[in-house]
C-alpha cells in the first residue's frame, strides 16, 4: 500500500520535471467520574458545563488578545491525571494539543497504526506554524463535564519530522510553552482535525507512522483515530460550545475574564434563544463581505489574536502586517452564511497597533480594535470579534434547537 | 477530484473558459516555464491574454493555481488544501530564499498570518487547520497593472 503510493508521487513528482524543466502542571484526581461512573467532577457553585476562560492572562507566555482554559488530562482510567493550565482556547481548530513537557507525571497511551503497529505522529498545521508529535489516547475532562476518552496530540520531539512534511509546510514547529500557551484545544466547528481525506489519503503530510523515532512515513488513519474535538464525544452536551466574552473599551483592558459553556440548549444555562445561524462549508468557511470583495473563505478563529484580512490600510513599519492607521478606523463588513440568506452587517474598528498596544507589557492585554493584513478572500474574525458578543459554536453533523451543524451562530 | 468546481478568477479583460476538464499532479515551479496545460494534464482556467492566464492544478489535496506570463514563465503561484504543497517544488530557486526570511522572521506575537516579503520573492500562508492558503510570486515578474489583489 505504502510503496504503491510512494510510487504515484514519485510519478507525479516526475511529470513535474517533465512538464517544468526550467507547565504548571498539578496533580488532580477526580475520581468522582471514572469511566461509566455518571457523577459529574464538579459538584461545586458553577455550573458542570462552564469553563472560565481567562483573556490577556495566560501566564508569563502569554500574549495579547489570547483567550485560555484548564484542561485536565488524565492516564486512560486511571486518577492519574494533570490539570493543565493557560491552553489557548481555539475555534479555528479541532482536537485537543498538549506540550508533553506540560503533563508531568501523567503518561498517555500511544495511538498505533492499523497496519504495523507503529506509533501514529502528526503534524497539524494551522495557518502559521505547526504542531508535531505522537496521538495519544487520554480521558480528557472539561469543566465539570464527564471524562471522554479520545485521542489528543501529545507535542513533543521525540520523533524526527520527515523531510517530505517539512517540504509540505510542516514548519514553524512549535517546541514549547513558550509560543504562549501549555496546548490548544481545538473546539470549532467540525470534529476531526483531518476528516475522511485521511482515512483514504496518505498524502497529505498530515499523520504519519514511524517504526522508529527517525523512520516516520506518511499513513492513512481511520477517524476513531484522530485527534478529535472533544466536546463531540461527550456523552451529553455534545452539540457544540457557547464562547461569551466581555465588552472592552478601545484602550482595552490589562485582561478580562469571559466563559465557555459546553453544549447548546441541552441545559438550563445554555437555551440560545433568537439568534442568527451562519452555517458553514465542510472547511468551516462562510462568506464575509467587504470593501466590495466576496471572502468566501472566513473563518471566526478565537485562537487568531486581531482581525485579519486583506487591506491597503498603512502597515506598521517592521513588516508584522499589522494595521497602523494614522487614527482609529471605523469599518464594516457583511457576514453571510454559506447555504442560507442569513446575512448581517458587521462594525469594527482598526486601532494604530502600535499606539493601542503600547500600555501593554507584552504577555497582557485585551483590544477589541487591533488588525493586520491576511490571506486572499479569507476574512479571519479573531477574538476582537468575540469581545462584548455571545458566540454559538455548532458541531458538525449534531443538532440543536437553532439547526444542524456546521455552524456559527450570535 | 472537483472536476465541476466552478473558480471564479476574475481577471480584467479576459473570457473565463472552464471545460478543459483534467486532474493533475503535475504543477510548475515559480519562475519557471509552464507547461502548457493539455501537456500536463492541469485544468487550463483561463485563455491566455496580454498579462497572463490562470492554471490549476491538485496534488495531494492541495489546489494550486499558477499566474503565468505569456512568455511561460510562472510569476506566482497560490494554493489552498489540508496542508501546504511541497514548497521546495513550488518555490524552486526561491526556496532557499523563503528558508532565509523564514529564519529572519522576529519571534511573532499569538497567531497571525505569516508575510515574508524581500526584493526577490513574497510568500504569505494563512488560513485554519483543514484550509491553509498560501500565496507566492516575485515581485519582478508582476505583469504592468497586475493588483496583488487579483491573485485568488
Amino acid at each position: 500500500m505504502i510503496r504503491k503510493l510512494i510510487s504515484v508521487f514519485t510519478v507525479a513528482h516526475a511529470a513535474f520535471l517533465v512538464g517544468c524543466t526550467g507547565s504548571n502542571t498539578s496533580s488532580a484526581a477526580p475520581g468522582s467520574n471514572l469511566p461509566g461512573v455518571t457523577t459529574p467532577l464538579n459538584q461545586g457553585s458553577s455550573a458542570a458545563n462552564v469553563m472560565t476562560v481567562n483573556v490577556g492572562n495566560c501566564g508569563v507566555y502569554g500574549y495579547l488578545n489570547e483567550p485560555c482554559v484548564s484542561v485536565t488530562v488524565c492516564q486512560k482510567g486511571t486518577n492519574t491525571c494533570t490539570t493543565i493550565p493557560n491552553i489557548l482556547l481555539d475555534t479555528g481548530s479541532y482536537g485537543l494539543r498538549v506540550f508533553g513537557s506540560a503533563l508531568g507525571t501523567t503518561t498517555l497511551t500511544p495511538v498505533t497504526s492499523a497496519l504495523g503497529s507503529n506509533p501514529v505522529v502528526e503534524c497539524a498545521q494551522f495557518g502559521s506554524g505547526s504542531t508535531w508529535g505522537p496521538v495519544e489516547t487520554a480521558d480528557v475532562i472539561l469543566g465539570g463535564e464527564l471524562r471522554v476518552t479520545i485521542p489528543v496530540q501529545v507535542i513533543n520531539s521525540t520523533y524526527t519530522v520527515p523531510t517530505a512534511a517539512v517540504n509540505a509546510g510542516c514548519t514553524g514547529l512549535q517546541l514549547d510553552p513558550s509560543v504562549g500557551y501549555n496546548g490548544i484545544l481545538g473546539v470549532g466547528v467540525l470534529l476531526y482535525d483531518c476528516g475522511t481525506y485521511c482515512e483514504t489519503h496518505t498524502s497529505p503530510e498530515l499523520y504519519f507512522k514511524c517504526p522508529t523515532s527517525s523512520s516516520c512515513v506518511s499513513t492513512v488513519l481511520a477517524k476513531s483515530s484522530q485527534v478529535v474535538n472533544p466536546v463531540g464525544m461527550l456523552p451529553t452536551d455534545n452539540n457544540g460550545v457557547i464562547l461569551s466574552m466581555p465588552k472592552v473599551s478601545f484602550i482595552g483592558v490589562t485582561s478580562e475574564t469571559g466563559t465557555m459553556t459546553i453544549g447548546i440548549g441541552t441545559e438550563s444555562n445554555n437555551a440560545p434563544g433568537s439568534v442568527t445561524v451562519f452555517n458553514t462549508d465542510s472547511t468551516a468557511n462562510f462568506t464575509t463581505i467587504y470593501n466590495g470583495t466576496t471572502d468566501n473563505k472566513s473563518f471566526i478563529d478565537s485562537g487568531s489574536n486581531a482581525l485579519y484580512f486583506p487591506d491597503s490600510i498603512t502597515q506598521c513599519s517592521g513588516g508584522s502586517g499589522f494595521y497602523c492607521p494614522s487614527s482609529q478606523l471605523t469599518l464594516s463588513a457583511v457576514q453571510q452564511s454559506q447555504t442560507t440568506s442569513a446575512a448581517a452587517t458587521i462594525p469594527f474598528y482598526i486601532g494604530n497597533t502600535k499606539t493601542i498596544t503600547a500600555p501593554y507589557s507584552g504577555y497582557n492585554g485585551v483590544l477589541n480594535n487591533i488588525g493586520g493584513t491576511g490571506g486572499a478572500l479569507q476574512f479571519d474574525w479573531g477574538l476582537p470579534f468575540f469581545l462584548g458578543r455571545t458566540i454559538f459554536v455548532g458541531l458538525e453533523t449534531k443538532s440543536s434547537s437553532v439547526g444542524t451543524g456546521s455552524y456559527w451562530a450570535y | 477530484m472537483k472536476l465541476n468546481m466552478r473558480l471564479n478568477i476574475r481577471l480584467k479583460t479576459l473570457v473565463l473558459a472552464f471545460g478543459i476538464l483534467f486532474s493533475s499532479n503535475a504543477f510548475c515551479t515559480l519562475g519557471e516555464k509552464a507547461v502548457s496545460a493539455q501537456t500536463a494534464g492541469q485544468k487550463k482556467l483561463s485563455q491566455s491574454n496580454a498579462q497572463y492566464s490562470v492554471q490549476e492544478s491538485v496534488v495531494n489535496g492541495t489546489t494550486i493555481h499558477e499566474y503565468i506570463l505569456p512568455s511561460g514563465t510562472v510569476f506566482g503561484v497560490t494554493w489552498r488544501g489540508i496542508t501546504h504543497p511541497d514548497l521546495t517544488a513550488v518555490l524552486g530557486s526561491y526556496h532557499s530564499e523563503y528558508q532565509k526570511l523564514r529564519g529572519e522572521q522576529p519571534k511573532t506575537v499569538g497567531r497571525a498570518p505569516i508575510n515574508l516579503k524581500s526584493s526577490k520573492v513574497s510568500v504569505r500562508m494563512s488560513g485554519h487547520m483543514r484550509d491553509v492558503h498560501g500565496q507566492a510570486y516575485d515581485p519582478n515578474l508582476l505583469p504592468s497593472g497586475f493588483s496583488l489583489q487579483d491573485f485568488k
